[in-house]
């Protein structure tokens, strides 16, 4: 058995057949992932929010462990099929979406669940713990390709949406996250007094 | 049961030649830099697992010397706590203040009581609110996500591994970087199941082997004095002696078979990935193969440490030897010169703006240096494991066609 695979694969078909500007670009890719880190923190923003709204030590405790119970460990799992469920299904996060970037494999395709999961989950962790060097590497390529895609064969292609819409889009996600967040810390005093009059006693 | 399959090319490996091993390695790593991010992707994802296949023996006491390091850290770290707290350096008239400090543990007990007793009346409270359906909910979510993530790790590594060896092949095979990397990865991914196995059947063997060793020692010596409990001390002494050399002639078997699964392991992981056969049959075909070639597998493996984990890791570490070094030299005679009390601050005045920045790029140097050195030596290494199995299979495979030819001549 002799499993050779072929010089001039899919890679290099779709690099030729796509053309340049097709291709999403680093800002696009990392406005995409901010956007989707913003769409994502929205649960733990406002997870915080309630944690911080406290009247009672009691209290305290009582929403750690239902938060612990039953917002952060499924989010933990929601982070994780979110991005690879939007991906089998469009293409896209809704974070891509927003910014126009689509990753496609080397037939065009959408990927499958289980190789979305395993580029987001897995291959990802290859550019994230090369301290980011691996999303760094799309600017030198002509192909924009980061290392995760390289190590599965996907390109991020853009799908030309108006940058208008995309800040809009933004700005509402950002709006949202930062009144939430406001909301959290304006509940801080409240939050430090019951903390150091629980300490202190 | 031994295939053919694999060998082509590859028959260039008749003898087992370590240069020549090194050699092509190199070369296949210049050639192909897409081997330098499949071994990014295993240092990244295989890291923790056991010792991988780049067999190294002296790196598995590297856990054991940082946790004692990690104690000598810590036994230095409680030093200046005692210096500060010497009774003896403190002044007669300082009495009030030697009181007050002897106070303090007792306000501090105090103090932590009425704290604990207050939290656990605040934890009882508030558990009381909570159904009991969460805290189920919560162990099964906790059970569910343990069993993922010990799956997904197992899972990772698996690729991580078979993506490397695949990658070599496919680098030997195609050569000039002519090759896809989606596609060594997606070949990987059939081989995870057969390299779960491989990962953990050996792992079993070898802990039981450990325990094995761990408790021969004490069980014989002790069931020795035990039973052997004569009047006579001599006959005593000299019984627990031939227990000790039977426990120690025990512990060199076994030590000697925990290196024999770590070689039939390597080479087994590259069956896995050459052949379509089950990971059962890939060991036992390796353990074939692997016969009575365990001294030149130590050799090797002893290569890569002297060569690329000795040799070269202190290469890339020479930009920070050198800094320190001058740093040191040039105010070595500042510090001669100034009295035991001042030492401390001498040397905390030396560290200029200058020293300290040339300190940190030095650093930051050599951590890039050495991570490089890493990336490269996972390639040579499996790029020689690689030579070396290709080099076994064709001793065999010759042997065996040896064997078949003289069937057919019968």
């Amino acid at each position: 058995m002799k499993n050779s695979t072929n010089p001039h694969s899919h890679d290099q078909i779709i690099s030729n057949s796509l053309p340049k500007q097709n291709y999403a670009s680093f800002v696009q890719r990392m406005m995409a992932y901010i956007t989707d880190s913003l769409i994502l923190g929205l649960l733990t923003t406002g997870s915080l929010a309630y944690l911080l709204s406290i009247n009672n030590q009691v209290d305290l405790i009582y929403r750690s462990i239902i938060l612990i119970t039953l917002v952060f460990i499924p989010a933990v799992v929601f982070g994780i099929i979110y991005h690879a469920w939007f991906l089998s299904q469009s293409g896209a996060t809704l974070g891509k979406q927003i910014w126009g970037v689509e990753i496609v494999d080397s037939n065009h395709q959408h990927l499958s669940f289980g190789m979305a999961f395993f580029r987001e989950v897995i291959l990802k962790q290859v550019s994230y713990l090369s301290l980011g060097l691996g999303f760094l590497w799309m600017i030198k390529q002509s192909d924009k390709q980061t290392w995760h895609d390289m190590l599965i064969g996907t390109y991020a292609k853009s799908t030309n949406k108006p940058l208008l819409i995309s800040i809009l889009w933004f700005l509402s996600v950002l709006v949202v996250q930062v009144g939430l967040f406001y909301y959290s810390i304006s509940q801080l005093p409240v939050f430090i007094q019951l903390l150091s009059s629980f300490i202190k006693l | 049961m031994l295939e053919k399959p694999i060998i082509n090319s590859s028959s260039k490996f008749q003898s087992w030649d370590i240069t020549s091993f090194f050699k092509h390695s190199v070369g296949l790593a210049r050639r192909n830099p897409k081997l330098l991010l499949l071994a990014i992707a295993f240092l990244v994802l295989s890291a923790g697992s056991m010792g991988s296949y780049n067999t190294n023996f002296p790196n598995l006491n590297q856990d054991q010397k940082s946790s004692n390091q990690e104690i000598e850290v810590n036994q230095n770290v409680s030093i200046p706590f005692n210096v500060l707290f010497n009774e003896e350096d403190l002044k007669e008239n300082d009495s009030d203040k030697l009181t007050s400090i002897n106070n303090l543990p007792d306000n501090l007990t105090e103090k932590n009581i009425l704290f604990a007793e207050n939290l656990e009346d605040i934890i009882e409270t508030a558990s009381k609110k909570i159904p009991t359906w969460v805290y189920i909910f919560f162990g099964v979510q906790i059970l569910i996500l343990s069993l993922f993530v010990i799956g997904l790790s197992l899972a990772t590594t698996a690729w991580a591994q078979a993506a490397m060896i695949q990658g070599v092949r496919q680098a030997e095979e195609v050569d000039n970087n002519q090759w896809s990397l989606s596609q060594v990865s997606k070949f990987a991914i059939s081989k995870i199941k057969p390299m779960i196995w491989m990962n953990i059947v050996p792992m079993i063997k070898i802990f039981l082997l450990t325990v094995g060793i761990t408790i021969i020692f004490p069980v014989s010596v002790g069931l020795a004095a035990l039973l052997f409990n004569t009047n006579t001390q001599l006959i005593s002494i000299f019984i627990i002696i031939i227990a000790f050399i039977f426990a120690l002639t025990f512990a060199i078997i076994m030590i000697s078979k925990i290196i024999k699964i770590i070689f039939v392991r390597t080479v087994g992981q590259r069956l896995v990935v050459f052949k379509t056969i089950k990971a059962n049959e890939a060991y036992q075909e390796s353990k074939k193969i692997v016969q009575n070639k365990y001294g030149k597998m130590i050799l090797l493996s002893l290569s890569h440490f002297i060569i690329l984990d000795i040799i070269l890791t202190s290469l890339s570490a020479i930009p920070i030897i050198a800094v320190l070094g001058t740093f040191i030299s040039s105010n070595f005679q500042t510090y001669l010169n100034s009295t035991k009390d001042q030492l401390f601050s001498t040397v905390l005045n030396s560290f200029s703006v200058g020293w300290v920045s040339a300190i940190l790029l030095a650093s930051l140097i050599t951590i890039i240096a050495s991570s490089c050195v890493k990336v490269i030596a996972v390639v040579v290494k499996n790029a020689n494991w690689h030579w070396a199995t290709l080099t076994l299979l064709s001793k065999v495979d010759n042997f065996a066609s040896k064997v078949n030819n003289q069937t057919q001549i019968q």
